[in-house]
């Protein structure tokens, strides 16, 4: 420090100018120079202290993720069998002391009613559904029952108060959390034939 | 140089995990519709129904679902005897008695099937119809859709008295 500590001293006084009176050696080679010395020489020479005082403030939140974009309703046995097929969904989330979660699902675009096919809004045959099972959720308690699907948002998973994601202390549970959604379909004799799509979406929420 | 390495001030980092409402993600559903066809059978005893010797008849309804396709789609119920009567000595479907003797049936149905035509002749051998669908056809199960097939069996003296069974089994397709 003893050496370079004068090269610093002479630089910030002036006393290194002349370098830049070198031919050819540019204004913008002379920045380039400067800038990587003072990084060398700056934690060499400074003695100052730096604190930092680093302030977390952690918010409820949820996040879904690796939800599947597509989910394909197939035939399971006998004729005139429900359509049925299920989706894993993962998540993680972290809720105030007073405060809780959940796990909605809706049907944003139904299923094209005017074809002749399945129609969440409006079933062909009073019964016709699309509804789900919830199973196997790794934070929170699983829906109740067999639900339907409509243009309103319907439960999937209750997150209760103060909980979060994530193996050991404080969470203590597994990270990310799953549910597994178990869809069926009715299979209406009333169905034209053809291919059908309707969109789910979902949504998790935290306080 | 101390106004250029000043003590830093106090640096307060605030991580901010906001979110309360995670972003909402979808999930295409998608069911292909086929067609598809079941029924159920119920069945009452032939018995003769008038005079000594005349035939014995009886019914059998075949109720059913259906779709066929809805452009092309087509539909049938068939049915075969695939236990012929017995024990011997009584009717039979695949060597009768006395040339003439048979078990016939005529049929009866509303849309959406359409009916067999005329008098048909059961067979071990072959199916024979009982109903056609067309196109985009849609049965129900409520109200029930329903195919009548009505038996018919000539009453042969040569038939040794006795109780005989044949088993007939119906086939529904879609298409």
């Amino acid at each position: 420090m003893s050496v370079i500590s004068p090269i610093r001293k002479r630089f910030l006084t002036g006393a290194l100018i002349p370098i830049r009176k070198i031919k050819h050696f540019s204004h913008w080679e002379f920045a380039c120079c400067m800038s990587a010395l003072m990084m060398v020489l700056a934690p060499v020479g400074s003695h100052a202290q730096h604190i930092q005082t680093i302030t977390l403030n952690l918010q409820p939140a949820g996040l879904l993720y690796n939800v599947p974009g597509s989910l394909t309703l197939t035939h399971a046995g006998t004729t005139f069998a429900a359509f049925t097929g299920a989706v894993s969904l993962q998540y993680r989330a972290r809720t105030s002391a007073a405060g809780s979660g959940s796990i909605t699902v809706k049907a944003s675009t139904d299923f094209p009613c005017a074809s002749g096919g399945p129609c969440i809004a409006t079933p062909p045959t009073a019964g016709d559904a699309l509804s789900y099972t919830c199973t196997g959720a790794t934070l929170g308690t699983n829906c109740t029952g067999s639900l339907n699907v409509s243009a309103a948002a319907t439960n999937v998973v209750t997150i209760p108060a103060g909980v979060c994601t994530g193996a050991g202390a404080p969470c203590n549970n597994a990270s990310p959390n799953t549910v597994s959604v178990n869809f069926t379909l009715t299979d209406d004799p009333k169905y034209k034939t053809g291919t059908y799509t309707a969109t789910l979406t979902w949504t998790i929420s935290a306080t | 140089m101390k106004h250029l390495f000043k003590t830093l001030p106090l640096l307060a980092l605030i991580l901010l995990f906001t979110a309360s409402v995670g972003a909402a993600q979808t999930t295409n559903v998608t069911v292909t519709v086929g067609a598809e066809a079941s029924l159920s059978l119920t069945a009452t005893p032939l018995t003769i129904s008038g005079a000594a010797f005349s035939a014995y008849t009886g019914a059998t309804t075949a109720t059913y679902l259906i779709r066929t396709t809805k452009v092309g789609g087509t539909g049938t119920i068939n049915l075969k005897v695939t236990t012929d009567f017995g024990p011997t000595g009584g009717p039979s479907v695949l060597t009768p008695p006395t040339a003439g003797d048979a078990l016939t049936y005529t049929c009866t149905a509303a849309a959406p099937a359409t009916g067999c035509t005329g008098t048909q002749t059961a067979l071990t051998t072959a199916t024979t119809p009982v109903a056609t669908f067309g196109t985009d056809a849609h049965a129900l199960s409520s109200p029930a859709s329903t195919v009548l097939t009505n038996w018919s069996l000539t009453n042969d003296p040569k038939y040794q008295t006795g109780a005989y069974t044949a088993v007939a089994t119906y086939t529904i397709s879609a298409t």
